[in-house]
């Protein structure tokens, strides 16, 4: 139970921000957890209330969703649909207008010891949504028992002060909220609204030595001016290939700082990380393999893992993700390059923008609605900068006479259709598509 | 030689207009680059679309890439770059 990790040390520092509206005076105080009990809840709230209320709802409520602070109106409809939720618990600082359910302000405190021993404590679900707040979100339950399994639990997390530039309600944020409510660290949490040069701003303010981003995050957060003051100690990078020079680029900013590449399979809840300041990791974990897990590399290139310390239960509920001898096929390209082991991508052809996934695929689909566009293919611009650009090829329609609106309105569409990472980055019309020997699209 | 500013300014222009970006009213090389209109997907295009028109993307020839906070730290960036270019 995650409140039972909660001491003195573990706190939580954020600005509310010009949004305060009445009522929410009683941010720290406690929910009023009896009517919750038992409840699939909603939690629509400012990032500070989330966690706060995420400690006090695990092994309370049945279910909660953890809602992104900017989810419009698609968003609430598309999980309404899905779901069977109780009731929204908002702080009055979201927009809760377009939800269906009904929506419960929380304005009361109760004692805390109350809440403590609760006379069943149901395995608190927590619902977390993919991709982005238009398009359907994928939902994906975790328990915090799931969740918390690879976490480091004390030690010299104690020390670090964690910054949270991810919003907790998405799985790398919730990630770190858990990781520092697990490790008592102190947790600092800039708001949402603010401007990316305010949120570091704040991050050196409150002391922050702990941060935690994707590659592309991480050149954004070195494109501030206020991240010359930041004093690291503990740097973490995951989500997308780390490449070496991203690295370079850190050891040199923060000279003193450990830094920690994650490679994470999510579906299979398998994962391992590098502490070497170097890209990949090195190949003779292929033989020793690297604490509980083992490593091969399939004939089709891809990593396989084994976990050797878990049983079958623990793979995200399918035990059909790993083979009879437990390997479980990672998807992620690998290429070996003198003692080290590189990703190069998914097998799959999936695009990595700055941490969201894009299948080619989904996007062809929608541009294909487009009148005039005859045939299409999308496929990954590498990006020095987001790791990965989306570009669309495109063949019009032989009998559209004037193409020269078309890349606009396919843009355009794609804007309307999809989350802003999913569209295009580069539209070109061509004459014909480059296919392969095997008649596939090359990507 | 080739007018290196010239070609980001302008790029940044067809950037913004060809994704509905809403631009600084007065970009000089004090703009900070995020606060300016373009957002970091933005600022990733128009670096990949000056490779096209520069043939060149100096934060991969770099081994230790600084990324610029100004406007006018982006330019010299790419003003070094092209000089080096030149000489090649």
């Amino acid at each position: 139970m995650l409140r039972n990790y909660v001491s003195e040390r573990f706190s939580v520092v954020s600005d509310i921000g010009s949004k305060k509206t009445a009522g929410t005076d009683n941010l720290g105080d406690v929910l009023d957890l009896q009517p919750l009990r038992g409840k699939n809840i909603a939690l629509h709230c400012h990032p500070l209330n989330l966690i706060r209320w995420v400690i006090q709802l695990d092994g309370i409520a049945n279910s909660v969703l953890l809602v992104p602070y900017d989810a419009c109106e698609a968003f609430s409809k598309r999980v309404e649909e899905k779901l069977e939720l109780d009731l929204v618990l908002t702080d009055g600082i979201t927009n809760t207008e377009h939800w269906a359910t009904s929506v419960t302000g929380h304005y009361t405190a109760i004692e805390h010891s109350e809440c403590t021993s609760p006379p069943s404590e149901p395995e608190t679900q927590w619902l977390l949504t993919t991709s982005g707040t238009t398009g359907t979100p994928k939902v994906v339950a975790h328990t915090t028992q799931s969740l918390t399994r690879t976490t480091a639990k004390g030690g010299v997390d104690r020390q670090l002060t964690w910054g949270l530039l991810y919003d907790p309600a998405r799985f790398a944020g919730f990630q770190v909220v858990l990781q520092a409510i697990v490790a008592n660290a102190k947790l600092v949490v800039p708001s949402p609204d603010l401007d990316f040069e305010r949120k570091i701003e704040f991050l050196v303010a409150n002391g922050c030595d702990a941060l935690s981003a994707t590659p592309s995050l991480w050149r954004k957060i070195l494109m501030t001016r206020a991240s010359r003051h930041l004093d690291l100690k503990q740097i973490t990078l995951g989500g997308e290939i780390a490449d070496q020079r991203v690295l370079n680029s850190l050891v040199k900013q923060f000279p003193s700082a450990a830094i920690t590449h994650i490679f994470a399979s999510t579906e299979a809840g398998v994962g391992f990380s590098v502490k070497d300041k170097r890209a990949g990791f090195p190949l003779s974990w292929l033989e020793t393999g690297v604490r509980d897990v083992e490593m091969k590399i399939s004939d089709q290139g891809t990593l396989c893992l084994k976990n050797t310390h878990l049983n079958q239960r623990y793979l995200g509920g399918g035990g059909s993700i790993a083979d009879a001898q437990g390997w479980i096929d990672t998807g992620d390209v690998v290429e070996v390059d003198g003692e080290r082991i590189l990703f190069k991508g998914r097998l799959n052809g999936a695009i990595n923008i700055g941490g969201n996934k894009v299948i080619p695929e989904d996007v062809e689909t929608r541009i294909l609605e487009v009148p005039g566009v005859y045939q299409v293919a999308v496929r990954a611009k590498s990006s020095s900068i987001a790791g990965a650009l989306v570009e669309a090829l495109i063949v019009p329609a032989p009998e559209l006479e004037d193409t020269s609106g078309l890349v606009k309105s396919v843009k355009q569409y794609c804007k309307q259709v999809l989350p802003s990472f999913k569209v295009p980055a580069f539209v070109r019309l061509v004459d014909e598509l480059p296919i392969g020997a095997a008649g596939k699209i090359k990507r | 030689m080739t007018d290196v500013r010239k070609v980001i300014v302008d790029s940044i222009h067809r950037i913004v207009e060809e994704n509905d970006l809403e631009l600084s009213p007065s970009l000089n090389d004090d703009s900070v680059l995020l606060e300016s209109g373009l957002d970091s997907l933005g600022f990733a295009i128009l670096v990949a679309d000056l490779e096209g028109s520069l043939g060149f993307d100096p934060f991969v020839m770099m081994e230790e890439p600084v990324y610029p906070n100004t406007l006018g730290e982006f330019v010299a960036i790419y003003e070094k770059f092209s000089e080096k270019e030149a000489q090649a």
